[in-house]
Parts: C-alpha cells; sequence; structure tokens
C-alpha cells in the first residue's frame, strides 16, 4: 500500500444530466472522472455534480441495467448531459470480490454468476433456492421433500466434501447468516431414525427465510478463486446475497398480488380392482394371506385414487408485495413489506411468511456514511408427515403402497386402516396431527464507513460492519390420543416441543485505500473480523396424553433433549487490487483465520487467492470486447462442529446415568479441508454486444478431507473423524447470450448455459467406504473410493457365474446441466421461458419398492417384473435421473397508459399483469415422484435416495404489479 | 497525515487485542473421554459400570429378539413397508449393508470396549479398595462375556474377533474360529468368577439396576458370581456342540457349572435371573416390543402348544392388524408384543432364567447320555410351568432332544436367539424338521458378517480355519 503526497490540482465543478435514450432520466448512475477518485451518483431526476481536474477529462458512467458510456467532457465544458444505452445481456454489473470491494463484470477475473432481484422474482416460487434453480450454471439444487417452506439444497462446481459442510457461505448485506436445518421431532412418529428428532426431519434450510422480493442482487462465487477472502468457510462457495436499496427522490411505491395454485406435478398411478375375486386373489396371493383367508376389509368396486384425494391441494396461494422508495442526497430509505401463503398440495399443510425490510442510508457530514439494513421475518409452516418412516407406518406414501384403492381411507368419518398394524390414515393423520413451525428472524447490519481522506488521486476508507442473525425456530408436534396410530402405540397422545435458538453474529473492520492515476487504479484493502455463532436446541416429547391436553408437562413418559453448539472465529485479510489501463486486472489476497472447532483453535490457517483478467486491446471487428482471465486461490470447510472431541455418551438406567463410549472417535488434531481451484476462461462481447460468449475452466483440489471413516466395528468404533484424502473436481461452463432480434415492436434475448463437473476422488487414507445415509448397496449406496467420482453410487447388479452378487460402480451426479431461457417482448406483451435440462445421473427410487411386492401400482405387470429382476440380483431401483423441466413461464402484459387513463387510474406510472407457472412439465426416465428429491439431500453424498417423499408440484400464479 | 496514522493504530490495537482472545470451547453436550485419562474414582465408575450395563441392555434390543425368533419360526414381523424383516430372516440371505445382515455386530463390540475401559483403568481408582476394584472386574469381565457369547449366537461359524482391546490406530483384530471363541469366552468367565471371589463379602462398589435384585438378588459378588456359572455352563453346552471341533469335557464342565449355579432347585426360583428393565421416565429405555403393532406369532409356535399348557396364557389366539404379508399369514399375536398394552412399555426381559439353567443342563445331560437326570429336569420345568404331566424317561437322546426343544420354546418364547441357537446346534434348520416359511426360505442358519467389518479389512471376507 503506497501512499502519495496529494499534489494541489487545479479543478473545476461541473454539473451533468444522465438520461436514456428514450429520454427519461436515469438515476443511480455511478460517474467517476476517470484517473481521479472524484465519483458522483445521480438523482432521482438523473442530475449530478462532481469536481473534475482541470483540462479535458473522461468520464466513465456506471448502471446496473445500462452499458457503461464513457463521456469526453472538454476542457471547457461545465455542464454534461449523458446518454446510456440498455444492457439488454446485462454484460455490465458489479461483482463482488470481497467483503468492501467489488469490481465490473467487465474486469472482473472470475467467472461469478450475479442473479438480479428481478431475474430472481421472474415467478413466483416458494422460497428463495427455488427461485434460483436452472440460473447458476454449475450449480445443482436438490431437495428434500415438496414440502412447502423451501428445505433445499445447493451445490457448487460439485461436491467438494464428504463430512463436512455441505452449505454454501450465505452472506447478507455482511451478514454471514445461518443456513441450519433444524429438526422438529417428526422422528417421534416416524421412528425414521432414532431419538426424538432427526436429520430426517423433512428439514427446511433456513435461507429459505429469506424474502426474494427483498433482493437487489445476488454474486454466486462458486469457489476458492473467488472466495479465498471469506477462509474457512468458502469451500463450498460463497452466495453474496445484497438487499435493496433506497434511491434519492420523491417516493416511488410498488405494489403486487399474486393469487395461484399448486398441483401435483407426477402420479405414480394406483391399481384399481375389478371384482371381488381379484381382490381376494391378491389378498390370498400375492400379499400372502394364505388360501381361502379373507379379506381384512371387504371389498367394492369403489377406486379410490388416493393420490389425487390426498395430494389435490385446491386451497388459492398467494403473495402481496410492497416496495417504498425515496430520499433526499443525504437520506434515502427503502421499505418492503411481504405477505406469501401456499396452500401446497398435501392435505393441510402450508407455508406463510411475512417479511419486512427496512434499509436507511444516511450520509453524515461530508465523510461519513451510515447504512442500517433491517430485515424481519416471521414463518409458520406445517409440512405434515412424509418421507422415510419405520414404524409405526405412517407416511401417507408408505401407506398407500400397502392399501387398496377400494378402502375408502379419505371418508369421513375417518376409519382405522384396516391393512396397516397401526391403522394408520393420512388423510386423518394429515387433520389431527399437527406440526407447525414457526420461525422469527431478525438479520440487521449496520454498515459505517468513514472516508478518512480523499485527494483526487487517493482516497482512504475505514468500513465498519456488525451485523446480526437471529432466530428462534419453535415447533409443536402434535398427535391427539384419538389418533389411529396413537391407540395402538400403547402410549396414546403424543407431543414434542421443539425450542430452538440460532444467533450469528460479526464483526468486520476493514480500511481501504485507493490510488487511482491516469494509467492505473491501485486498490488496497485490509480488515480483521470477528463472527460467532450460537446455536440451541431443546426438544421435550411427551407421550400418553389426556385428550384435549397439548401440554408436555401431562405427558405421563416425559424425555428432553438439548443439543448446544457454540464457535468462535477470527480472522485477518489483506487484498490489493491493481486495474491498469482499465484493461489489465491484477489482484492478490490473503485471508488467515482460525476457528474454535479446529483441532488447534489458536493456529492461523492461510487462504491466498490471485488472479488476472486483460481485455484484448486488438480485435477484429465483429467482437467488442475480449476478456482472458485466470484465477487461483485456496478456501477452507472447518470440522463440524464436535468432530475434536471423543465423547462418552450418557443414558438413564434405572435411575442412575451411565456413561457409554461412543462408537465415533473423535479427532483433537483435525484441521480445516483445504480447497485449492483453478479457474480461467474469457468471455467475448460480439456484434455490437448482440452477442456474448464466456467459457470457464476449472479444476477444485479438495485436501485434508473430513471423513468419518469407517472403521471395522469390531475395534468398538464404527467410525472415526480423520483428515484423510483428497479429490478433485474439473468443469466447464459455457455460457451464450444472443440478442437475435431488437428493434422497437419485437425483443428476443435468450440465454443458455452449459456446466459439467467431473469428480474424482484422488486420495483415501482409509478403506473405501459407504458414507452418508443409506439404505442398502442392494438399492444404491453412497461410495467413497480412490479413483471413483465423489458422488459414485454402489448397487448390487445382477450375480456371477458362481452365484456371487456383482457390486457395480455408477454415478449419481448429472453429467451436465443446461439451462436455456428465452424472454420475447412484443409491445407490451412480455414472455419468458427457463428450461432446466439435467443430464445423466442415477437416483434410488424406494418408493416403487414399496409399491411392487404388494402389487398397487396400475401397471402391475411392470411391477413383478422389477420386483422379479430385483430377487435375481438386479438392481433395478437404481435408476437414471436425468430430467427436463419446463421451469419457469411467465407471460406478462403492460397495461397500455391510454387505457389506464381512461379507466381513471391516473396515479399508477406502470401496470403489469402476469400469468406465471413452475415446474409446468418433467421429461424423465425416472420411476418416482420426482428425481431431484431425495430424503438425505441435506448430507454432502447420496443425495439420491428417494423415500415415498412428499411429491413436488407445479404451480400456477397470476399477478398484478403496479407502480406508483 | 495524523488521522491515516491514527486510524491505523487503532486497527492494529484491536487486532492485536482481538488475537489474544481465546477462542477455545469445550464438548457442550457430552462427558469427555478425558474422564478416562484422568484417573477413575467412586463416582466415575458409577458412570462407567451403568453406561456398560445400559450398552449391554441397548444390545437386547428389538433386532436381538426378532431377528433369531423369527429365523427360529416363533415370530413375525409384517411390515409391507419393510418386507426385509420377512425376507431377509425366512427368504433369501440378510444383506450384510441393510441393517439387516450388518446388525446385532457394532453394539456388543461398543460394550467390550466400555467392559475394557473399566478393567483396564480400574486400578487408578485409587478410593476403591482392591476388593471392591475385584468386584467391578469381575462384573464387567462376565458382561464383556457376554457380548462375545451373543455374536457367536448370531454369527456361529463365521466366527469373530477377539483380541480388540487396541489403540485405535491398530489394524483390526484377527478373526478366530468359533471354538477358539467360545474357548475364550470360557476362560474369561472363568476370570470373572475368580475376581468375584475375591471381592469376598465385599459389595459392588456402585448402585446396580433394578433388575438385579428383582427376580432374585444378584446384587452381591458371591449370588452374581453363582449367575457367573450359569452363562459358563451355558457356553460349555455349545462347546460341546461345537460340530467341527466338539469339546468332549464341556458337556461334564456344563453340568457341574450349571449345578452350581441352580443349587437347590425351586418352583418359586424358576424365573430367577439378571434382568434387563426398563421404564417411560425421562432418558430411560422402553421395553423392545414397545409400541410395536407388527409384532405376531408364527402359527407353528400356536400349533404346537400342547393342551393344557399353562404357558399358553403367553399365545393369543387373535391376531390383531396386519397379520398377512411378506408371502406369510398368521392368527396368533403373543401378549408380550401386543403394543396397545401399556404393559408392555416396561416389561422386563431376562438375560438367563433358572428355567433355562435347567433346561440347558439337561441338554448337556442327554449329549452325555444322562438321560434319566436329564428327564428329572425336564420334567421340573414342565410340571411346574407348563402344568403338564410329567414324561417318562427319555428312551433315546433324540427323544430328551425333541423335549427339551418343546420346554424351551413355551419358556423362553420370545425372550431371545436360545430357540434359534439350539436348532442351528442340533441341525434342525431345514426342511426336514421345520417348515419352509416362504418361496424363497434357505433355512438361514447365521447372520452375515456385516459390510462395514468387511470393509474395515480392505474388503475381504475374513476366513477362519481352527487349528
Amino acid at each position: 500500500m503506497a501512499f502519495v503526497a496529494p499534489n494541489a490540482y487545479a479543478q473545476r465543478r461541473i454539473t451533468g444530466h444522465v438520461v436514456a435514450a428514450t429520454g427519461e432520466p436515469i438515476n443511480a448512475a455511478h460517474i467517476q472522472v476517470q484517473g481521479t477518485t472524484y465519483t458522483a451518483i445521480s438523482s432521482d431526476d438523473g442530475s449530478f455534480t462532481t469536481l473534475v481536474p482541470d483540462g479535458s477529462q473522461v468520464l466513465q458512467v456506471r448502471r446496473i441495467g445500462y452499458k457503461r458510456t464513457d463521456f469526453i467532457l472538454t476542457a471547457t465544458a461545465t455542464d454534461a448531459k449523458i446518454e446510456m444505452t440498455k444492457d439488454v445481456l446485462e454484460l455490465e454489473q458489479m461483482v463482488v470480490t470481497g467483503t468492501t470491494t467489488s469490481v465490473s463484470s467487465v474486469n472482473s477475473a472470475n467467472a461469478v454468476t450475479t442473479v438480479s432481484g428481478a431475474e430472481l422474482t421472474e415467478v413466483q416460487s416458494p422460497t428463495i433456492e427455488n427461485a434460483l434453480q436452472g440460473k447458476i450454471p454449475g450449480a445443482v439444487i436438490s431437495t428434500n421433500s415438496g414440502a412447502p417452506g423451501g428445505g433445499a439444497q445447493i451445490q457448487l462446481r460439485g461436491t467438494t466434501s464428504i463430512n463436512g459442510s455441505s452449505s454454501p457461505l450465505y452472506v447478507v448485506d455482511g451478514v454471514l447468516v445461518s443456513n441450519a436445518a433444524i429438526g422438529t421431532g417428526l422422528n417421534s412418529i416416524t421412528s425414521a431414525g432414532g431419538g426424538i428428532s432427526g436429520s430426517q426431519d423433512q428439514m427446511v434450510n433456513r435461507i429459505a427465510d429469506i424474502n426474494p422480493e427483498d433482493i437487489e442482487s445476488i454474486d454466486v462465487l462458486k469457489g476458492a478463486s473467488a472466495g479465498a477472502i471469506y477462509g474457512s468457510k468458502a469451500s463450498n462457495g460463497v452466495i453474496v446475497i445484497t438487499t435493496k436499496r433506497g434511491s434519492s427522490g420523491k417516493p416511488k411505491i410498488s405494489v403486487s398480488q399474486s393469487v395461484g395454485q399448486f398441483q401435483m406435478s407426477h402420479e405414480l398411478g394406483l391399481r384399481c380392482f375389478t371384482s371381488a375375486a381379484q381382490a381376494l386373489n391378491w389378498w390370498d396371493n400375492v400379499v400372502g394371506a394364505g388360501a381361502g383367508a379373507p379379506l381384512p376389509y371387504p371389498y367394492s368396486p369403489v377406486c379410490n385414487n388416493f393420490e389425487k384425494q390426498f395430494y389435490g391441494g385446491n386451497s388459492p396461494s398467494y403473495e402481496t408485495n410492497i416496495n417504498i422508495t425515496g430520499g433526499t442526497p443525504q437520506t434515502s430509505y427503502v421499505i418492503g413489506g411481504t405477505v406469501h401463503r401456499d396452500n401446497a398440495i398435501q392435505l393441510a399443510s402450508y407455508y406463510q411468511r411475512q417479511s419486512l425490510m427496512a434499509n436507511l442510508s444516511q450520509l453524515i457530514g461530508d465523510h461519513l456514511t451510515v447504512r442500517f439494513n433491517n430485515n424481519f421475518v416471521h414463518s409458520l409452516t406445517d409440512r405434515g408427515i412424509s418421507g422415510n418412516d419405520n414404524s409405526p407406518i405412517v407416511s401417507p406414501g408408505d401407506i398407500f403402497s400397502g392399501t387398496p384403492t377400494w378402502v375408502p381411507l379419505a371418508s369421513k368419518p375417518y376409519i382405522s386402516n384396516p391393512f396397516l398394524s397401526d391403522g394408520a390414515n393420512p388423510f386423518a393423520d394429515a387433520t389431527q396431527i399437527t406440526n407447525p413451525e414457526e420461525v422469527f428472524r431478525y438479520i440487521g447490519s449496520i454498515n459505517a464507513t468513514w472516508s478518512a481522506y480523499s485527494s483526487q488521486r487517493q482516497s482512504l476508507d475505514f468500513t465498519f460492519i456488525g451485523g446480526v442473525d437471529s432466530y428462534s425456530d419453535n415447533s409443536n408436534l402434535y398427535a391427539p390420543p384419538s389418533n389411529f396410530v396413537e391407540q395402538a402405540s400403547g402410549q396414546p397422545g403424543l407431543v414434542v416441543t421443539n425450542r430452538t435458538s440460532v444467533t450469528n453474529a460479526n464483526l468486520n473492520l476493514s480500511g481501504q485505500h485507493k490510488y487511482i492515476n491516469d494509467s492505473f487504479t491501485a486498490t488496497t484493502t485490509f480488515g480483521l473480523r470477528q463472527e460467532t455463532r450460537g446455536f440451541s436446541q431443546i426438544l421435550n416429547q411427551g407421550k400418553q396424553l389426556p385428550p384435549g391436553i397439548t401440554d408436555v408437562n401431562f405427558g405421563v413418559n416425559q424425555s428432553l433433549t438439548e443439543q448446544q453448539q457454540l464457535i468462535h472465529d477470527f480472522g485477518y485479510f489483506a487484498q490489493e487490487e491493481l486495474l491498469i489501463k482499465d484493461r489489465l486486472l491484477l489482484t492478490g489476497a490473503i485471508n488467515e483465520d482460525r476457528s474454535s472447532v479446529n483441532g488447534n483453535d489458536s493456529k492461523f490457517y492461510s487462504y491466498p487467492k490471485f488472479s488476472a483478467s486483460y481485455r484484448i486491446p486488438v480485435l477484429p471487428n465483429f467482437i467488442n470486447d475480449f476478456k482472458v482471465r485466470a484465477a487461483w486461490g485456496q478456501a477452507g470447510n472447518q470440522p463440524p462442529y464436535g468432530f475434536k472431541y471423543t465423547s462418552l455418551p450418557i443414558g438413564t438406567y434405572s435411575t442412575q446415568l451411565g456413561a457409554t463410549p461412543s462408537a465415533t472417535a473423535g479427532n483433537p488434531n483435525i484441521v480445516p479441508e483445504t480447497s485449492t481451484e483453478t479457474e480461467g476462461g474469457f468471455d467475448m462481447q460480439m456484434f455490437h454486444s448482440r452477442a456474448a460468449f464466456s467459457v470457464t475452466v476449472f479444476r477444485k483440489n479438495i485436501t485434508n478431507l473430513v471423513l468419518a471413516a469407517a472403521l471395522a466395528p469390531s475395534t468398538g468404533f464404527t467410525q472415526e473423524f480423520v483428515n484423510g484424502g483428497s479429490m478433485t473436481n474439473t468443469g466447464v461452463e459455457y455460457s451464450l447470450e444472443l440478442t437475435p432480434v431488437q428493434n422497437k415492436n419485437f425483443s428476443w434475448v435468450s440465454r443458455t448455459t452449459f456446466a459439467n463437473v467431473a469428480s474424482h476422488v484422488t486420495a483415501l487414507s482409509v478403506p473405501c467406504f459407504n458414507g452418508g445415509s443409506f439404505f442398502s448397496v442392494q438399492f444404491g449406496a453412497p461410495y467413497v473410493c480412490q479413483g471413483l467420482s465423489a458422488t459414485t453410487v454402489q448397487v448390487d447388479n445382477g450375480r456371477n457365474a458362481a452365484g456371487a452378487r456383482i457390486v457395480q460402480d455408477l454415478e449419481s451426479a448429472p453429467k451436465y446441466t443446461v439451462g436455456i431461457s428465452n424472454e420475447f417482448k412484443f409491445g407490451s406483451m412480455r414472455v419468458f421461458a427457463l428450461i432446466d435440462w439435467r443430464q445423466g445421473g442415477y437416483a434410488v427410487d424406494l418408493t416403487q419398492l414399496y409399491y411392487d411386492p404388494v402389487q398397487l401400482l396400475a401397471d402391475t405387470a411392470a411391477s413383478i417384473a422389477r420386483l422379479n429382476s430385483f430377487g435375481a440380483g438386479n438392481g433395478v431401483y437404481l435408476q437414471p435421473a436425468g430430467f427436463v423441466k419446463f421451469r419457469e413461464l411467465s407471460v406478462s402484459y403492460a397495461v397500455p397508459k391510454s387505457f389506464m387513463q381512461s379507466m381513471n387510474i391516473n396515479s399508477a406510472s406502470n401496470l403489469r399483469l402476469e400469468v406465471s407457472g413452475r415446474n409446468l412439465w418433467t421429461w424423465t426416465k425416472y420411476g418416482g415422484y420426482d428425481p431431484e428429491v431425495s430424503n438425505f439431500s441435506n448430507q454432502n453424498i447420496g443425495r439420491f435416495q428417494d423415500v415415498t417423499p412428499y411429491p413436488p408440484s407445479r404451480s400456477f400464479f397470476f399477478t398484478i404489479k403496479a407502480d406508483f | 497525515m495524523t488521522k491515516r496514522i491514527m486510524a491505523l493504530v487503532a486497527a492494529l490495537a484491536l487486532t492485536t487485542a482481538a488475537c489474544k482472545d481465546a477462542t477455545s470451547i469445550p464438548d457442550l453436550n457430552n462427558v469427555s473421554s478425558s474422564l478416562l485419562a484422568t484417573g477413575l474414582n467412586r463416582a466415575s465408575v458409577q458412570l462407567l459400570a451403568t453406561g456398560l450395563l445400559n450398552a449391554d441392555r441397548g444390545n437386547a434390543g428389538e433386532t436381538y429378539i426378532v431377528f433369531p425368533e423369527t429365523m427360529a419360526r416363533d415370530l413375525y414381523r409384517i411390515d409391507n413397508a419393510e418386507n426385509r424383516w420377512i425376507t431377509q430372516m425366512i427368504g433369501q440371505a440378510a444383506d450384510p449393508s441393510a441393517f439387516t445382515g450388518g446388525s446385532l455386530w457394532a453394539g456388543y463390540y461398543v460394550a467390550i470396549k466400555s467392559a475394557n475401559n473399566i478393567i483396564d483403568n480400574i486400578k487408578t481408582a485409587t478410593d476403591l479398595s482392591p476388593a471392591e476394584q475385584a468386584a467391578t472386574v469381575g462384573l464387567a469381565q462376565t458382561f464383556k462375556a457376554l457380548q462375545y457369547w451373543h455374536v457367536v449366537e448370531m454369527r456361529d461359524s463365521l466366527g469373530l474377533p477377539i483380541a480388540v482391546d487396541n489403540p485405535i490406530s491398530a489394524p483390526p483384530a484377527a478373526f478366530v474360529c468359533k471354538s477358539d471363541g467360545l474357548a475364550y469366552i470360557s476362560s474369561l468367565l472363568d476370570s470373572a468368577y475368580t475376581s468375584l471371589q475375591a471381592a469376598g463379602a465385599t459389595a459392588f462398589p456402585f448402585a446396580l439396576p433394578a433388575g438385579f435384585t428383582s427376580n432374585g438378588d444378584y446384587s452381591t459378588p458371591a449370588a452374581f458370581a453363582l449367575w457367573n456359572r450359569g452363562i459358563k455352563g451355558k457356553v460349555e453346552f455349545y462347546r460341546g456342540m461345537d460340530h467341527t471341533h466338539p469339546n468332549v469335557a464341556s458337556f461334564a464342565t456344563s453340568v457341574a457349572a450349571l449345578t452350581q449355579a441352580l443349587g437347590t432347585l425351586g418352583a418359586s426360583t424358576l424365573t430367577n435371573s439378571v434382568y434387563y428393565t426398563y421404564s417411560t421416565s425421562p432418558g430411560e429405555r422402553e421395553s423392545p416390543f414397545a409400541g410395536d403393532a407388527a409384532v405376531h406369532l408364527n402359527p407353528s409356535a400356536g400349533d404346537s402348544l400342547q393342551a393344557g399348557d399353562l404357558r399358553g396364557s403367553k399365545i393369543l389366539h387373535t391376531c390383531t392388524g396386519l397379520c398377512s404379508g411378506s408371502g406369510v399369514t398368521t392368527t396368533y399375536d403373543m401378549a408380550y408384543a401386543v403394543a396397545a398394552d401399556p404393559t408392555n412399555l416396561t416389561r422386563p426381559f431376562a438375560i438367563l432364567k433358572n428355567d433355562e439353567m435347567i433346561l440347558l443342563r439337561a441338554q448337556a445331560e442327554i449329549e452325555a447320555g444322562q438321560l434319566a437326570a436329564a428327564t428329572a429336569d425336564v420334567n421340573f420345568v414342565r410340571t411346574n410351568e407348563g402344568g403338564l404331566p410329567a414324561l417318562a424317561t427319555f428312551a433315546s437322546a433324540t427323544a430328551g432332544r425333541a423335549a427339551v426343544m418343546y420346554e424351551k420354546r413355551y419358556s423362553l418364547l420370545f425372550e431371545g436367539a436360545q430357540r434359534f441357537v439350539d436348532l442351528r446346534a442340533y441341525g434342525f434348520l431345514n426342511a426336514a424338521h421345520l417348515k419352509k416359511e416362504t418361496a424363497a426360505d434357505i433355512f438361514q442358519s447365521t447372520l452375515p458378517i456385516p459390510q462395514a467389518e468387511i470393509n474395515g479389512r480392505g474388503g475381504a471376507q475374513p476366513t477362519v480355519t481352527c487349528p
């Protein structure tokens, strides 16, 4: 960092206006006098004033949605009228490179995907992860359920860990926010796993609380080369969310109202029985009751389509948004509010969210800018029961797989299911068993920037960011004693209260020095960062409740568990960015951090990065801009909380406490995983920026993999946490953006992205193992082995001549993913369509396995064939999981001003009507409900196991949007 | 310039201050294993002893009863969504990578480690007297031996690792063959017995669960030592029955050990044993069949009951819930496994009752040719528990085996792996003796070595041969 003594340059003040080609003023444009630190922001009427040095100068003007404009200001001019043209392909965006730094995408050395708020809210979506599907090349988004309210997981550029955190780091306005998935105690009913609550509780990843409508933009840093500055949390990539900022001027109000509906997107098709003889034959011979055994429930010629009856949905869903922004040159604000309600397809399941945001920016004096970002969310959801279960049979899909369709399960008064030991009737359960999960969440930050020093050539700013993400997640699972399943349990009546609180707090102090001259800009940032992450959950379970009582105190049989986590992190960083002649950008940075979760909690681990990009000056005529870029960086993935400890878990036996050795051995020397990423590529703009083509190749090398190394259980340990392995992910990402037609009446913008990732486990210090949670190698289980991909699925498939099982290794991850979007505008009409295509990969379809032995699917011949093949040792339940989804479609119409005037709606400046749909159609060979759903998608590997999930749905919405 | 320097100094000061800030955080959720490294005391011995007994109780969970009792044709667990409870027990071979073939293995070795933690570290508990230490070791060794025995019950001739008390970094212990395993278990029980004897009249230095005094009193080292002899007698009988390497001396040893354990036979003490007890209090464990409505009686157990047998009170002649599926069907239930009966939530389960010891002694006597003594033992249980007329002296060992199998079936119904182990030992697990339950029924005689164990050894199925 070099300080250069300021010289006393002669300078003058000029005023200017920024306007669009149509003559309308453009606000919030960023004007910089080239080669100086002088900048200005245009106000609501497009005007600005700035100091400029004497002589002829170049004003660089940037604005999201417009192409960068260089305006030549003559030596004598005191006024500038600057016209900007629309950037249809959005080739000019500011992308983040660090906590306080950003760079124009024209110069960026990384392939950072930026998704604007408008792209995000193109089509009404339940939660933010759904809104990102198909929009980030290199991201695979899977869901653990089709239930409303979230539960989706994003993986960037492949699996980067086996046992470490699987989630990218989410940063909202500088606050490192929690994406925890919290169990609500559903396991107390389903027994899918052990204990009161477990990872199969159909959990929501809490990033779902973020309201897509509040978002200005999302920058996706896909790996270490872009995210190194986030140190030991950035290995899985970083998703930087910037919420809306206020713009000065008169208050502007935008409102929108959507109404729509969810529909089951794919039915399995249940069997109808055509005669009493057929039903009896089924019972006696297929189920195996034996010759002459009577049916447990008399046959009737009615065929109940349980899928339609139970997943029929029908209630409308809605969303209301309001957004107000305005301010003065010193103060700007934006206030937003959303009310969202999804009445989803499964009987009695719903999701609702109310959110309020208020962001305020205040200039205090000449040197201090303070921004307050406040986001308050309340969400309430009841996702019902679905997914895996054991005893009792209580998951609706599981029940339907064992109940013939002549049984009137849906009819009231509900009957005890005669085909199940516990009598579970999902229609009764859906109305009687409730599990409301309620989240109150506040995400807020103060961002204060002090311009300590500023001259024509130099500036020094200090930024303080203090942020907090704090929420409570409370749920009350209640099953009344009158419920059939409860009656059969021996302890009728169940309540589980979940009380969880999560608090993340971070402080960030950084300095930024800029030196600008005619040939280069040098930006130096340095700072330190401190984070605390706390998690505490108490689950109380009460069984055998009196009727009408929902208080855990009154359970005859009570139990309680508590889970706590506390993590302290601390780090430093420094970064130097050198932009030479606006063509060559060189960046070097280092981050050093330590964490209480590491074996050695006082040791600092280093994460450096270097990158370079160069815009080639001499180009053929048809190419406007050609940039080559390369980046290298390292980031880490902290060992999960508690991996350093070997514990003696406590149990109670006959009123005494007993400590039994854990079957899992901790590791006091555990270190973070290290991801080293090299990325290179080029970005090309052609035909007057009517076309843009980018290619990125990357290679991630992850070492010190934290593994739950399986041990021979005879050692007394089933697994041990070790740093023992490495893997590489290599891949290519292409994107092609085109404006084939662009005229006054018709425009067509087309975007296609392609991405692939090949994973390869290059070293493993432990024997190959079936990792993560899985059901059986006979169905398909995750398998980690040197030489194979980390996302390998191992399956028994056939037998050799000696009769031994043949074990086959296949790939669960897609071979490549393609996103194709097209936008057409003709006159006042706009049509947007997004196709999401995932080629290749396999998934385990246990849903079919549930149905096949009892032949209750309509296609009984197929069931019999599959089951016979499975019986012969073939892995028929591991099925191709590729798909093409018609992900989003929206058709909107801008109501002409003349019509609005004739209807006396003069107050609105814009009025749009829109019809939109999500997940409209899926083409796939997969036999289950949906290949994107996995019972275990909260883990890194094994995100391919489908067990009678809550079926995913399609949705349709009608929306009115108005600006005032 | 001054401002800039001030700001930098402030930043540096903050950095330095933060750097000194400690980041260390202890395990917030569990007792740390550092407990062992820092030395034991009376309180931690209590914690570890209860932990061992709790681990042992956990191993005697639902699968421990359902799997062998299904293979022994006493039980069906009918669950159409999870038909492997049937298809991999009385159908095809259990899958070594699934919960069927992979179960009933790791838990035994965790409990063995739990016992070894006590045995290896007891000397550090300087606030315990040598006699108290000996009592503790005797109990730990007995339960350790019991774990190895359960491994043999489930894996039989596939062998088992024995020398597992090693650091985590050591390679897995070698598999030994069944007969070496049984010899080791037998000697471990002797060693436990010696330790318990060494304790003399000293009490155990920790509180024992209620099941040590609920039916009979096993709460002193001396009384517990006698029960230890019962286990010894059981293990010795099956050493004698080991097909490949029968130990001829074992039948006599078995009779002697069981006689020592039993003393004078009493009609009122037939169900005496150390019991696993259960509770619905916070943190406690519920009984193995609690809340499971899918478990029913195999009709062969219902049909074979002799008229007037008092033990028939356990058998219900109606089946509730789903009584057909996965190719089997029944019309019976078993009182211990009726989910809606709240007494089943906390029904205690015996580990080794006097009636079983008497019948084991009869089995050893039959193999030793002492048919009169065997008949007397069988009749003792038959008349007292079954209320049935006494049998005449067995005409042959074959007749004796059939008689003892009947008594064992109904005295020990739904209590563990006894019948499964006997069917195997007598060579009865085949179509000549039993009904083929499903079309695919292979008369499975052991669970496989779990895939996790094979993988942890480099992927090869361990082969064992006895010298």
